[in-house]
C-alpha cells in the first residue's frame, strides 16, 4: 500500500493505526468492475483507431476545401470589380468631353469639340492632332460620331505614349505662361475665351476656363451664361460652384429653365 | 530483462494505443484505489460507480495527459475530486452502510482467524465513519495511496500545516476508537 510513502514524514500517524489499517484493509477490486475498466479501455483505442484514420484524411481535405472555396469567392469578386478604386472624380478631366457629340444645331460645334483637358494634355492631342487624320480637327465630324471617339482616343492614347521632348519643352513653357498669367490678374481665375477659341497653332494654347470673370459676375444674366457654358464644356463641378456663389450675391435669381 | 516502466511511461505508452501498457498500470493501483474510494464513501455501491468514473476521466484525458507530476498524484486527485463532486451533487452524509455485508460475526461465538479479521475491518471502518471526510480522506490518501504531506496538500488543494493537522486528528481519533473494546457494532442506517 505504502509504496511511494515518505516514512520521514510517518510520524504524522501513529504507526499502530498505520500498522492495523495496513493488516485489515485488504480489499480486492471486485472481478466484474476490473471487467467493466478494461473493457473501456479497449473501447477508447478502437474508436481512437477509427477517428484517427477518419481524422488523417479529413482534416488536410477539409483545410484544403477551404483554401480553395475562399480564393474562388475571391477570384470571383475581383473578376467583377469588387476590388477595383473607385474612378477619377477629378473635374480637370472630363472623359465625356472626349466622346461628346458635337451639336450640328449650333455654330458652337467647334466649342464641343474643345478638348476638356489639362494643359500638357491639349499639347500633347495637338502633337499628335498634326499628325493625325484631319477629322478630329473638323469642326462638322458629327456625321461619324464613333469614328471621332475613336480617332480621339487612338490619339490620346498615342499622346501619352509618345516621348515627345519638344512637346514637354512647349508643355513647360506653357505653364510657365500660365502661372504668368494668372500672376498679371489678380483676382480672377483664367479668362474665359470665347466659345469659338478651338485648338490653336503649335505657337498658341488655349487655358481652359475654369472660372467666371469679374466682369462677367457683375451682371446676373452673363454671369449665368459662363455657368451654363462651363457646364456645357463639362466642368460641372466648377459650373456648380459658380452657381453657389451666384446665389450667395444674388439670392433672388431665378435661373431660367 | 528490461526494467518494468514507471506510471509515466506506461500512461504515455497508452496515449500512443498501447492497450498493454495501461492494463499493467490498473492493475497497480485499481486495488488500492478501490480501498480508498471505499473508505472514503463508506458505501460499496458508491465507491464502485466512483471507481468506474474515475478510471474513465482517465481513459478520457489521455490525449492531454502530460507526465508534470507523478502519476499516483494525478490519480488521486481525479479520485479526490470526483468524490467532492459526488457529495456536492448528492448533499448527503455518507454513512456507513455496509462495506462489508456479508460477513456478520457472531461476537457470541469463538472466533476463528477470517472472523476476527472481519470484526477488525468493521471496527476500522466504523472508526473511520466516526471522523470528518476531510480527516478521513488525507488519512487514506496517506495510507492507502502513500501520497506525502506535500502530495497530500497538492491533491486536496490544502497547505501543508493543514495536511499535518487533519493527520494528526485523524490518527488520534482513529487510535482511540481501535484501543475500545471490542463490542458489537450496530450498523448506521
Amino acid at each position: 500500500m505504502n509504496q511511494d510513502n515518505d516514512k520521514h514524514e510517518a510520524m504524522d500517524v501513529d504507526p499502530q493505526v498505520s500498522a492495523h489499517y495496513e493488516k485489515f484493509a485488504d480489499e480486492k477490486t471486485p472481478a466484474d468492475l476490473d471487467r467493466a475498466v478494461l473493457h473501456e479501455v479497449r473501447r477508447a483505442v478502437r474508436a481512437d483507431n477509427r477517428s484517427g484514420s477518419f481524422g488523417a484524411w479529413f482534416r488536410p481535405v477539409a483545410f484544403v476545401t477551404t483554401v480553395g472555396l475562399s480564393l474562388a469567392i475571391i477570384l470571383d469578386l475581383n473578376d467583377a470589380g469588387f476590388f477595383s478604386p473607385p474612378a477619377d472624380m477629378s473635374f480637370e478631366t472630363a472623359p465625356a468631353g472626349l466622346v461628346k457629340v458635337p451639336d450640328e444645331s449650333t455654330a458652337d460645334a467647334a466649342s464641343r469639340n474643345l478638348p476638356q483637358m489639362t494643359v500638357s494634355e491639349v499639347m500633347r492631342q495637338k502633337k499628335s492632332a498634326a499628325a493625325q487624320s484631319p477629322a478630329v480637327d473638323a469642326p462638322d465630324n458629327s456625321s461619324n460620331d464613333a469614328g471621332v471617339s475613336k480617332s480621339r482616343a487612338a490619339m490620346v492614347n498615342e499622346a501619352f505614349t509618345t516621348e515627345d521632348k519638344d512637346a514637354e519643352q512647349r508643355v513647360e513653357k506653357t505653364e510657365a505662361a500660365v502661372d504668368a498669367n494668372l500672376q498679371s490678374r489678380p483676382g480672377s481665375a483664367v479668362q474665359f475665351t470665347a466659345p469659338q477659341a478651338t485648338i490653336a497653332t503649335e505657337s498658341h494654347f488655349v487655358v481652359e476656363p475654369v472660372a467666371c470673370s469679374n466682369e462677367q459676375k457683375s451682371a446676373v444674366e452673363e454671369w449665368w451664361i459662363c455657368i451654363e457654358t462651363l457646364r456645357k464644356s463639362g466642368l460641372a463641378a466648377a459650373a456648380d460652384l459658380e452657381l453657389e456663389r451666384l446665389r450667395e450675391d444674388f439670392p433672388e435669381f431665378e435661373p431660367p429653365e | 530483462m528490461g526494467a518494468t516502466p514507471n506510471d509515466s511511461a506506461l500512461m504515455l505508452r497508452y496515449k500512443d494505443g498501447d492497450v498493454a501498457a495501461f492494463e499493467i498500470l490498473y492493475r497497480r493501483h485499481n486495488d488500492s484505489l478501490y480501498r480508498y474510494l471505499l473508505r472514503l464513501s463508506l458505501n460499496r455501491d458508491t465507491a464502485e460507480d466512483l471507481f468506474q468514473e474515475v478510471w474513465g476521466k482517465i481513459i478520457k484525458a489521455r490525449h492531454r495527459y502530460r507526465p508534470t507530476a507523478k502519476f499516483t498524484t494525478f490519480l488521486y486527485r481525479v479520485a479526490h475530486n470526483c468524490f467532492i463532486d459526488y457529495v456536492r451533487s448528492n448533499k448527503r452524509h455518507m454513512v456507513v452502510s455496509g462495506i462489508d455485508p456479508e460477513c456478520s460475526p457472531d461476537p457470541g461465538d469463538a472466533p476463528d482467524l477470517e472472523a476476527e479479521k472481519s470484526l477488525a475491518r468493521r471496527r476500522l471502518d466504523v472508526a473511520l465513519g466516526t471522523i470528518p471526510d476531510e480527516q478521513r480522506d488525507a488519512f487514506l490518501l496517506h495510507e492507502e495511496a502513500g501520497l506525502s504531506i506535500d502530495t497530500i496538500a497538492q491533491v486536496t488543494g490544502v497547505n501543508r500545516e493543514t495536511v499535518k493537522s487533519r493527520l494528526r486528528y485523524a490518527t488520534k481519533k482513529l487510535k482511540a476508537a481501535l484501543a475500545e473494546p471490542a463490542v458489537q457494532t450496530q450498523r448506521t442506517a
